[in-house]
């Protein structure tokens, strides 16, 4: 009963304070001009506000405000609250379930993804890679006690007599025949001396053949 | 010298601001907007009772059409009411509004490819009441004319500040917060203009 009384109070002391119709539609009273203005300006502001007044105020077509309400109070229900979903439309909405699914297939697409772009640049190495195979290395053992030249010796011999013409065949023998420079310069020491000592025909004979 | 000008225009707009009482209809306004907000169907009607005519009538006072200003007004509510839920009144109702009438207005001018027209002359005269004489009609026909004429010919900034004073009956610090203006720009146009005003119609036609 108490309540009932207090809710009367409360309902007929919220209506106290809303306007009437006839108020929120009564001819507003314009903001008058300041100092700064002088008479004629006040005349011509007023002039104005009486003919915008009588153009303006009866411009409205009959029904209206009729139209105006109609195209929008469906808005008006349907945006009163920003939690207006209906409950029948929850199961709409993806489950729990749904989304933790969704999660696992995300993450194995990028594991995959990632597998793939691994191995892929794995193959693309080894195809810009050398053409030729890499071997392992081959140690020369050369015999013991000989008075050959080591292969560096060698390759040193036969950078140093590239663009000398009257070597050229020579280092064509070095190079093509597995004949050392050792070797080739022994032989021709050899020559040269069967050549100048006249007791050694034989090795001219044989030459000569 | 216009700068002086509108240096006083903007000290007496911040004086006639200073002293302007409260407004009474603000609490009610409030209390309408908070039921409207809960979706009372009465408090939205209310609305479009006070607000639907001066926002049509604004809208037709741009573009002299009368499908396209209520097509417009009709958008214009159609989006407030979307918004209206949760909306607190801090008195900026009014320049929110029709802030959202403008710029829909200058929306669809923009795509339709017009401008802002000024009122025809033509309009006016037929509203005088009965009783005055014929002679007085054509006066006051020619009288608006002219008016609306002149109205026509001033800077589309300045016609905004007049249509929106005058046809709207806003504050002028309500015309600020509508074309997102200092407060100072609005009182020095709506000074420039008026004295434009005198200018085209002569000191003696206007009255």
């Amino acid at each position: 009963m108490h309540d009932d009384h207090q809710d009367q109070n409360n309902q007929s002391a919220r209506h106290d304070h809303m306007p009437s119709k006839a108020e929120m539609t009564s001819p507003r009273r314009l903001e008058p001009l300041g100092e700064g203005y002088d008479e004629l300006d006040r005349t011509l502001d007023a002039a104005v506000t009486a003919e915008a007044r009588q153009a303006f105020a009866s411009s409205s077509p009959p029904g209206l405000t009729d139209r105006l309400f109609e195209a929008s109070i469906a808005a008006l229900a349907d945006h009163q609250s920003p939690y207006r979903f209906a409950p029948e439309a929850d199961h709409q909405r993806p489950t729990h379930a749904l989304q933790r699914l969704a999660l696992a297939a995300c993450m194995s697409f990028a594991v995959l993804g990632a597998w793939w772009l691994a191995t892929s640049t794995d193959r693309m190495d080894s195809a810009q890679g050398p053409m030729f195979a890499e071997g392992p290395a081959v140690e020369v053992v050369l015999p013991q006690g000989t008075d050959s030249m080591n292969p560096e010796a060698e390759w040193a011999m036969l950078a140093s007599t590239r663009g000398n013409h009257e070597l050229d065949q020579l280092v064509a023998l070095v190079a093509t025949r597995d004949v050392g420079f050792a070797d080739v310069t022994g032989d021709l020491t050899a020559i040269l001396d069967a050549m100048q000592n006249p007791h050694l025909q034989a090795f001219d004979l044989e030459w000569s053949r | 010298m216009s700068g002086l000008k509108s240096a006083r225009a903007a000290a007496v707009g911040k004086e006639i601001i200073g002293t302007m009482p409260l407004d009474p209809d603000k609490t009610r306004l409030q209390a309408i907007l908070r039921r409207a907000s809960d979706g009372d169907e009465a408090a939205w009607r209310e609305i479009i009772d006070a607000y639907g005519g001066r926002v049509y009538a604004l809208l037709f006072s741009r573009c002299r059409n009368a499908e396209l200003a209520e097509e417009i007004a009709q958008s214009t509510f159609c989006t407030v009411v979307t918004k209206i839920s949760g909306y607190e009144e801090l008195g900026k109702f009014e320049p929110w509004l029709f802030r959202i009438a403008m710029n829909r207005l200058r929306d669809e001018m923009r795509r339709r490819g017009r401008h802002a027209v000024p009122v025809a002359p033509e309009a006016f005269g037929g509203v005088v009441s009965g009783d005055q004489s014929r002679s007085h009609r054509a006066e006051d026909k020619d009288r608006a004319a002219a008016l609306w004429g002149a109205i026509g010919a001033l800077p589309e900034a300045d016609q905004q500040i007049l249509h929106l004073r005058h046809v709207s009956e806003m504050s002028f610090k309500q015309i600020a917060e509508v074309l997102e203006q200092p407060m100072g720009t609005v009182l020095a146009r709506h000074f420039r203009a008026l004295r434009r005003l005198r200018e085209t119609l002569g000191d003696e036609g206007a009255l």
